[in-house]
């Protein structure tokens, strides 16, 4: 073969890259990627056998650098994104709430960790039947538990409730439950209520 | 996420009245309505030598009896006449208690201060007499009359104090490292730093030195923050700086840090 049909052969798959990469996004890498993931969400999602997934705590966010951080366990992870990153279940990456529970599809861009996809978790589905508002606890802590004929239990761990509970709730650790509800509860039909620090 | 997995647990129990307040703790505080905490709370705080305030809101006449160790005496004109002592950062623990439990005066202060945007104020819910009770320490000294909150600093911060010593004698061991981008480092930069904006630091990181102490800075501490990360993780010693940075633009070079 001549070097110059070579040279064509050459530009012309140069050229095939080229649109290729413009239509998947710059130079997004394509590589398996190790999972990270906070021991949380590993409770109910297989993450660990998955590759190329961050899942962790929100921390926060720069628009200015187009940078988010991720608390995974005791660890932080710096990941970029851009406008072509995909982002669910939030208006904007700035309005992420902190603490949040967000999984991150990632991959190398230019060198850099890059979020594909930011998927804000929306907790464990909750029947709406299940559900109690604000107002309606309110109504009920307002005639403490035996008026209300009610008992409000406190899911997170006791340091938390000791710290800040709501008025009339029981410390429940989430952890200690089967040690507890022996002791707390006392009949099968009376109204439980179970809280803790939102949806993460 | 821990309370629907708490009440899917009790109805796999056999209990068959179970509901879930989902939104949780942040929006029982959003819409307004108490909080309360308790004895140990105090305790583990003391304990882990933790920053905290903690108002008595009885009368002084009471107060002169006995108090909680480490109480500030809420003033006669009331918790407003404190406001300018609160600390800036928003997640302070503050405890207010009364005598015995929520009273009037520790419902006032408390819609006062989580008005001003502390999420972590509570009122004590047995008040004094649930202290004294308890067998806890009661301290008969003078209260204090102001509030002395000095914020921890995180996991890698470094004091503003300190950052503004190398910034004044640059140590040849130490490199202070400006991750704002290049628009804002036109604007003004602080003498004796290098500046990697943020976003390049991951690619750019072979630049940074990984024999000598890396310090970060940027317009806020958000970007600083996470650029500490990065080279943490990236096996360097390293630390940064959480304060607001500003230049004047009327006088070339002058700059104001602060916290």
């Amino acid at each position: 073969m001549s070097k110059r049909s070579l040279f064509v052969i050459g530009a012309f798959s140069f050229l095939i890259v080229g649109v290729f990469w413009t239509l998947n996004g710059l130079a997004v890498a394509d590589d398996k990627l190790p999972a990270k993931s906070d021991q949380s969400c590993l409770k109910c999602h297989e993450y660990d056998k998955q590759s190329n997934v961050m899942a962790g705590k929100f921390k926060s966010a720069s628009v200015k650098a187009n940078c988010l951080q991720l608390q995974i366990d005791k660890g932080l992870e710096v990941i970029t994104f851009d406008d072509a990153t995909v982002l669910k279940n939030a208006p904007s990456i700035p309005e992420i709430p902190k603490e949040e529970s967000v999984k991150v599809i990632y991959a190398k861009k230019d060198g850099k960790t890059y979020a594909k996809e930011i998927e804000v978790k929306k907790g464990i589905a909750v029947p709406a039947e299940q559900l109690i508002t604000a107002e309606q606890l309110a109504d009920l802590v307002a005639k403490g538990p035996e008026k209300g004929s009610y008992i409000l239990l406190d899911s997170r761990p006791m340091e938390r409730y000791n710290e800040g509970h709501i008025p009339t709730a029981v410390g429940m650790p989430f952890f200690a439950f089967d040690k507890l509800a022996e002791k707390l509860f006392k009949d099968k039909d009376t109204l439980q209520i179970y809280y803790c620090a939102g949806f993460s | 996420m821990l309370s629907p997995l708490a009440a899917r647990k009790a109805e796999k129990l056999g209990y068959k009245n179970v509901k879930v307040y989902h939104a949780g703790l942040p929006d029982w505080r959003k819409a307004g309505h108490l909080v309360v905490s308790n004895n140990a709370a105090i305790e583990e705080y003391n304990k882990l030598d933790a920053s905290y305030i903690l108002i008595d809101t009885r009368s002084a006449d009471l107060i002169a009896k006995g108090h909680i160790p480490k109480a500030v005496s809420l003033p006669k004109d009331g918790i407003d006449a404190l406001k300018d002592q609160f600390p800036k950062f928003k997640g302070a623990a503050i405890i207010l208690y009364g005598d015995d439990g929520v009273s009037e005066e520790t419902k006032k202060a408390f819609h006062a201060i989580a008005g001003w945007g502390y999420n972590q104020v509570s009122i004590l819910d047995k008040g004094f007499k649930g202290w004294q009770s308890a067998g806890k320490t009661v301290s008969t000294e003078a209260a204090a009359t102001t509030i002395n909150y000095v914020r921890k600093l995180l996991p890698g911060e470094v004091e503003l104090s300190v950052f503004k010593g190398f910034l004044e004698k640059p140590s040849p061991d130490t490199i202070i490292l400006d991750v704002r981008n290049v628009a804002e480092v036109n604007e003004g930069k602080l003498p004796n730093t290098v500046n990697i904006p943020l976003d390049e630091l991951e690619v750019r990181i072979s630049e940074v030195p990984k024999d000598k102490r890396i310090i970060v800075h940027c317009a806020t501490g958000a970007r600083a923050e996470m650029a500490y990360t990065i080279l943490k993780n990236a096996g360097y010693n390293t630390g940064y700086l959480r304060a607001t940075l500003s230049f004047d633009k009327d006088k070339e070079g002058a700059y104001t840090l602060e916290e």
